[in-house]
């Protein structure tokens, strides 16, 4: 009964809640898979990720709990503590397919930790089936499934009633405005604030827009020259002198703009230095900063660390307790990486209760589901070795388990049972990195990591100046994605194509967006398409055409390929869509989960909802082109009727020879 | 007093009397003079025949050289001339008529033609084979302009002198027109719709070969005449058999043929045989005139009219028939001795609507090299298994060239062969069921000289696919009427077998080159009009196709216990190679020279036919 009216009573402050604005995050985005405990008893601990702007108070954690149907309600309970405190207990009821238990856990301040960025959340359970408690130690029935449904409500603060930095100021905002008539500087800023603000969520589709001198703008990143700036905007800056930049947010609640601009060209390059230096970012809670003077802190030729902390990997140390397996999965991707490691090695150090005479203990570890390493812990209290991975498991996006699994001896449990514990210390356990794979066949999957080992230009056609913050921001935000860049951004420098030569390319890696018409492209003669020119692309296997140039209007296309000793990845946009979503999309597509695909050429519809990749190697000679055509072709296509006409005269002249032989041979008399 | 060389010759002991009373009997029969009865069923050669006239006083004259006045010879049919042996020439200075006897003796014949002619007789002696070919010459005419033309007369939609009609041409090359349009305006998808026809027919066409060798593997259960029932057959009801032999310029083949024709168990006075021969064919003729041994054939000798075909001799030769039943064999076949009173004892057996008994065929010299083995394969499979099938799912049977047997009467009824179709036998099997009669099969082999010399071989096939063209061609002028008559059964049976078979051959190169191109050349743009669903229907025609054809070759291989062809069975595609050029050349020759009979040449094998002979019809035999 108790615990019917504290549930009423949550879902009715709940509901009260609800006017408010409210941003739900699951337990998926945060990156928790459905997680299960086995045996009769088990824990999982979460890091709930909460942000500036979540007003605590008023915020609240759901947990979606499936259990076994079969447990004892009388002997099964789930614990939850927040911060380490017991917070909430209900017995677990579970009797049909579908039960879920549904637990809303009011939020408060005093439940963040004291970096003020993370719940710590601890579901514990004890579970069984008999009153005996043995029988139920390997007993499979015995489970329950925290889903990654579950959810942290936030509601959110007004603006201005919080302390944030000004990195956290620009997160949240959706739209980067650019000048109509834009500059590179113009297209590197708005770049920079894109990736800024969809470093906070990968999901959000962050919206460019162009501005003119009269526009009004609300909600908006405002980037541009102070003299390009819109009036209502220019009328609110400071004075600034000559050689300086700002950053400055303005407006009322509800109706702010965040602008970035320069006295001169100067200043404003400076303003733009800061965007990319995370350190100032943090470290600036203040909603205006002048730059007179800034030192290029960007990281133009970042090497990732070879050695990562599973801490740095994102999951702190925490003691497991229980029976059965205790484990902690440790995702990490390579998408930070430019190929797959000649070696990896794990070097895992791990503390855990000793097994008791007869009880038996395992320490496993899993690679992508793949059990690879597994010893006994009898006469064991600590674990301290390196673990060699095998490499081939790896792909880009990769799951490291570790699991210490305990079985305790009957004997045991007629003495009475107790749980055991095992802790992994992620401080000082780590993956290392050894060598790379030798790259024969540039493709995708070397992206972004190959634009992060050299310095890296961005090449724009003039004319898409005005479309590009959103493709370049996308680029800025993919090659900055790694986990582990955090101290400094990789900046690109950005240059136009058409005072750009091959030379000017030399030492550096190259994005490249450039019109179809862009002169500049006859410089790329490795490109695995021509696509300068009408092409089809042969399938392998039925031989069927799968793309011809004219199958789309409106697409973007991506090529990744060596040339002059640089890796480039040229960008361009097919037939005469919107630019800017054919850019965008074919970035997106690439930059995505689908570049583990081993290919070299992406094309993408405008709208992103269709994708193709194909792997072009250049002596597979799978494209041909219209211009390609021999003499003898050509003739044919404009000939083709009029030697048509000829093959049906010759039949009508045929017709008319057989007829006659056949009447000459009935002249038998 | 004797009136005869015959009795001439009994009286001074070079003849045997008994024979002489022999003679009598069956010149009576068939209303022979004594002398030819003599010379054409073994009774007497023609040199001892020559000796003793030209010792009596008669010098043979070469009556072919002879000054003729045609004014009598008009007087006279070709029948009474070819059967007493004589030719009037001119009427002398003394008022006599001179007239050619192959019997200068025989005083009845000289009666016979004082009346007629009402003026004294002056008899010169002339070899009866010259006589023979200038009466046929002189009066064959008629006859052989009846060969030709019959047919056409009686029933023109079911001859071949019109090869292509209007509306035919019209449609062919309406349809060559539409593709080639069709080819030009898309080619890939043309390509493609055009495969998976082909592909979807080829298929269909397995399907159904598979199914009649499992129709024929079931037939050769039953025996349809077995031994006992021939041994039970009385003689004396055995009725006159008729045999043809038509040949050109098969000299090395008559002293073969004698003894072939000897080993058939049949009665000599009940065996009608005729060999026809070409106005032409003086090589024939001597070397039947050279003899040294008694003949046991009769001569006709088909004066020239185009076409030169088997068929219009065969024709020719109906006219001086005796037989009830008529078999054709090739000269130089070896048939099992006791075919011809198996099918006596089958046609009395069956009921009356089947006109036709087809022997199986097969070879003496299968293991010559190659070509032979595969042509035994061949032969082993279609006449043991097909044929039987066909049989039993009561489709038209396509004659095999020899060993037909028919109901006489019934041939003339069909109007017998046509002479402008290269493939007679074929269209008369089609025509037999068109009329509502049927085709047996009789177990009994004959076996044949396998061509074993390649241009030969495409000679002959080019012939035999060209006629299936004309077959065709023939027969499908009025679908809807071809299918009233032989119904829907018969209708899809004809067309992949008559039909099918030559577009098969015409387009297997094609087929093929695509294959090889694709798998060796990697061409692409084999891919292109090859889908993979069509390439996995071709792959499975060629995979099913081949090992279905390799697989009843094998079948019938056992049966006729050839193991050591076992192997060959797997070179069938390498011979579809042949037949494939052989069916280009008689795709040519149809329109070119629609009715040019391709000459096999025979008695090129160095194979003795006796000796295998018996070895080859031991197992099937006692089978």
């Amino acid at each position: 009964m108790k615990q019917r009216i504290l549930l009423s009573a949550l879902f009715l402050m709940a509901c009260s809640l609800a006017w408010s604005q409210n941003v739900q995050r699951t337990f998926e985005d945060m990156g928790y898979r459905d997680q299960s405990i086995y045996g009769i008893t088990g824990s999982i601990t979460y890091f709930v990720k909460v942000k500036p702007d979540d007003d605590m108070e008023n915020s609240k954690l759901v947990l979606y709990i499936r259990p076994s149907q079969v447990l004892n309600p009388n002997t099964s309970t789930v614990t939850i503590s927040l911060k380490d405190a017991p917070v909430y207990t209900q017995r677990i009821i579970g009797q049909s397919m579908d039960s879920l238990i549904t637990i809303i856990l009011p939020m408060s301040k005093k439940y963040v930790q004291p970096d003020g960025r993370f719940v710590k959340l601890k579901i514990v359970v004890k579970m069984s089936i008999d009153d005996q408690i043995c029988k139920d130690i390997d007993n499979p029935a015995v489970w329950i499934n925290i889903r990654n449904t579950s959810y942290f409500a936030a509601n959110k603060q007004p603006f201005l009633s919080y302390q944030r930095s000004m990195k956290e100021t620009i997160q949240e905002f959706g739209t980067v405005a650019t000048s109509a008539n834009s500059d590179l500087d113009d297209v590197l800023a708005g770049g920079i604030l894109y990736s800024i603000v969809k470093q906070n969520n990968k999901e959000l589709k962050v919206g460019t827009t162009l501005y003119n001198a009269n526009d009004s703008l609300n909600n908006t990143l405002v980037v541009g020259l102070q003299n390009k700036l819109p009036e209502t905007i220019k009328r609110q800056l400071p004075a600034l002198k000559k050689g300086e930049g700002l950053i400055i947010a303005l407006g009322p609640e509800g109706n702010q703009v965040l602008v970035v601009t320069g006295a001169d060209q100067e200043g404003y390059k400076k303003a733009i230095n800061v965007l990319s230096n995370y350190t100032i970012l943090n470290s600036t809670f203040s909603q205006k900063l002048i730059v007179d003077n800034t030192v290029v802190k960007t990281a133009e030729n970042s090497v990732l660390p070879q050695v990562l902390t599973l801490e740095q990997l994102g999951i702190p140390s925490a003691l497991m307790e229980g029976v059965l397996a205790l484990n902690t999965n440790y995702p990490f991707n390579l998408i930070d990486y430019n190929a797959i490691p000649k070696k990896l090695t794990l070097h895992l150090e791990a503390l855990f209760s000793k097994l008791r005479e007869n009880d038996r203990g395992f320490l496993n570890v899993y690679l992508n589901d793949n059990l690879v390493y597994t010893t006994s812990l009898a006469d064991l209290n600590n674990f301290n070795n390196d673990i060699d991975l095998p490499p081939y498991l790896l792909t880009k996006v990769n799951s490291l388990v570790v699991e210490m699994r305990f079985h305790p001896s009957n004997s045991v449990c007629k003495d009475g049972f107790a749980s055991f514990f095992g802790f992994i210390n992620s401080r000082t356990s780590t993956i290392t990195f050894s060598g790379e794979q030798a790259t024969e066949f540039y493709n995708f999957f070397n992206y972004p990591g190959e634009f992060r080992k050299r310095p890296l230009k961005i090449m724009v056609s003039p004319q898409l100046n005005q479309h590009s913050t959103s493709a370049v921001g996308e680029l800025i935000y993919q090659i900055n994605a790694a986990s582990l860049l955090n101290a400094a951004m990789i900046l690109p420098q950005l240059v136009p194509s058409d005072k750009t030569t091959m030379n000017d390319l030399k030492g550096f890696n190259v994005i490249a967006l450039l019109q179809r018409a862009d002169p500049f492209i006859k410089n790329f003669s490795n490109m695995p398409i021509q696509f300068n020119r009408d092409f089809q692309l042969y399938k392998d296997l039925d031989g069927e055409t799968s793309y011809s140039f004219n199958d789309f209007s409106n697409s973007g296309i991506a090529q990744i390929f060596r040339q002059a000793n640089s890796t480039i990845l040229l960008v361009s946009s097919l037939g005469d869509s919107t630019q800017k979503d054919a850019f965008q999309s074919v970035i997106k597509s690439f930059g995505g989960q689908a570049s583990a695909i081993q290919s070299n050429v992406c094309i993408t519809t405008s709208d992103g909802k269709s994708s193709f990749f194909f792997k072009l190697r250049e002596d597979e000679k799978l494209v041909t082109y219209k211009g390609d055509k021999n003499t003898l072709l050509e003739l044919w296509e404009k000939y083709k009727y009029f030697i048509l006409i000829i093959f049906l005269l010759l039949i009508v002249f045929s017709f008319f020879f057989v007829r006659k032989r056949v009447k000459k041979s009935q002249e038998i008399v | 007093m004797p009136v005869s060389v015959l009795e001439n010759m009994v009286s001074v002991g070079l003849f045997e009397k008994n024979k002489l009373r022999e003679i009598e009997v069956i010149s009576t029969e068939f209303g022979y003079c004594y002398i030819k009865t003599a010379l054409n069923f073994g009774f007497l050669t023609r040199k001892k025949y020559v000796s003793f006239l030209e010792e009596e006083g008669f010098e043979l004259i070469a009556v072919r050289d002879e000054e003729m006045d045609e004014s009598y010879i008009e007087q006279c049919d070709l029948l009474e001339l070819n059967a007493l042996l004589y030719a009037p020439l001119r009427k002398l200075e003394d008022g006599h008529l001179l007239v050619a006897a192959a019997d200068p003796q025989d005083e009845k014949l000289k009666t016979l033609l004082t009346v007629r002619f009402q003026m004294p007789i002056t008899f010169v002696a002339a070899s009866d084979l010259d006589i023979t070919w200038l009466v046929h010459i002189k009066r064959g005419e008629y006859y052989v302009k009846e060969s030709v033309f019959s047919l056409m007369r009686k029933d023109p939609e079911q001859s071949g002198l019109v090869t292509f009609t209007d509306p035919q041409l019209i449609v062919i090359f309406g349809a060559i027109a539409i593709f080639v349009s069709l080819l030009f305006i898309n080619f890939v998808k043309t390509a493609m719709y055009s495969n998976v026809l082909f592909s979807v027919a080829f298929f269909f066409t397995i399907l159904f070969k598979l199914y009649l060798s499992l129709k024929g593997s079931m037939a050769e259960m039953n025996e349809m005449v077995n031994k006992d029932e021939v041994k039970a057959l009385p003689e004396n009801t055995l009725p006159v058999y008729t045999i043809l032999l038509p040949v050109y310029k098969e000299d090395k083949l008559i002293r073969k043929l004698i003894w072939n024709l000897r080993s058939l168990d049949y009665p000599r006075g009940k065996l009608d045989v005729k060999l026809l021969i070409e106005e032409d064919d003086d090589k024939t003729l001597n070397a039947v005139r050279n003899l040294d041994f008694p003949a046991n054939f009769e001569t006709i000798v088909v004066p020239f009219h185009m076409p030169k075909t088997k068929p219009k001799a065969c024709n020719y030769g109906l006219f001086f028939c005796k037989g009830e039943y008529l078999a054709i064999y090739d000269a130089e076949d070896v048939p099992d001795s006791d075919q011809l009173k198996k099918c006596v004892v089958l046609f009395r057996k069956l009921p009356d609507e089947f006109v036709v008994l087809q022997g199986a065929l097969n070879y003496f010299n299968k293991n010559e090299n190659m070509l032979t083995r595969m042509f035994t394969l061949e032969y082993t499979y279609w006449f043991d298994y097909m044929l039987p099938g066909l049989m039993s799912l009561d489709i038209p049977i396509p004659l095999g060239g020899t060993s037909n047997h028919f109901k006489f009467d019934k041939l003339m009824e069909l109007g017998g062969w046509d002479p402008f179709n290269v493939t007679e036998d074929a269209d008369l099997g089609v025509r037999v069921f068109e009329k509502g009669f049927k085709v047996g099969v009789v177990n009994s082999t004959t076996l044949e000289e396998a061509n074993n010399e390649p241009f030969n071989w495409i000679r002959q096939r080019s012939r035999w696919i060209k006629g299936y063209m004309q077959t065709t061609l023939v027969h499908m002028r009025n679908p809807a009427r071809l299918i009233r008559r032989i119904g829907w059964r018969g209708f899809l049976g004809f067309n992949f077998f008559i039909a099918g078979t030559s577009i098969t051959f015409l387009l297997y190169p094609v087929l093929l080159s695509f294959l090889l191109l694709y798998s060796i050349v990697k061409l692409t743009f084999v891919t292109v009009i090859f889908p993979d669903w069509i390439l996995y229907i071709a792959t499975f025609n060629l995979v099913a196709g081949n090992t279905l054809m390799i697989y009843v070759n094998m079948l019938s291989v056992f049966k006729r216990r050839y193991y050591e062809l076992i192997l060959f069975a797997a070179l069938n595609p390498l011979y579809w190679i042949m037949h494939s050029i052989a069916a280009y050349k008689g795709l040519w020759q149809l329109i070119y020279n629609p009715f040019y009979w391709e000459k096999t040449n025979h008695g090129l094998t160095k194979v003795s036919s006796s000796a295998n002979a018996a070895h080859a019809a031991e197992p099937a035999a006692a089978h």
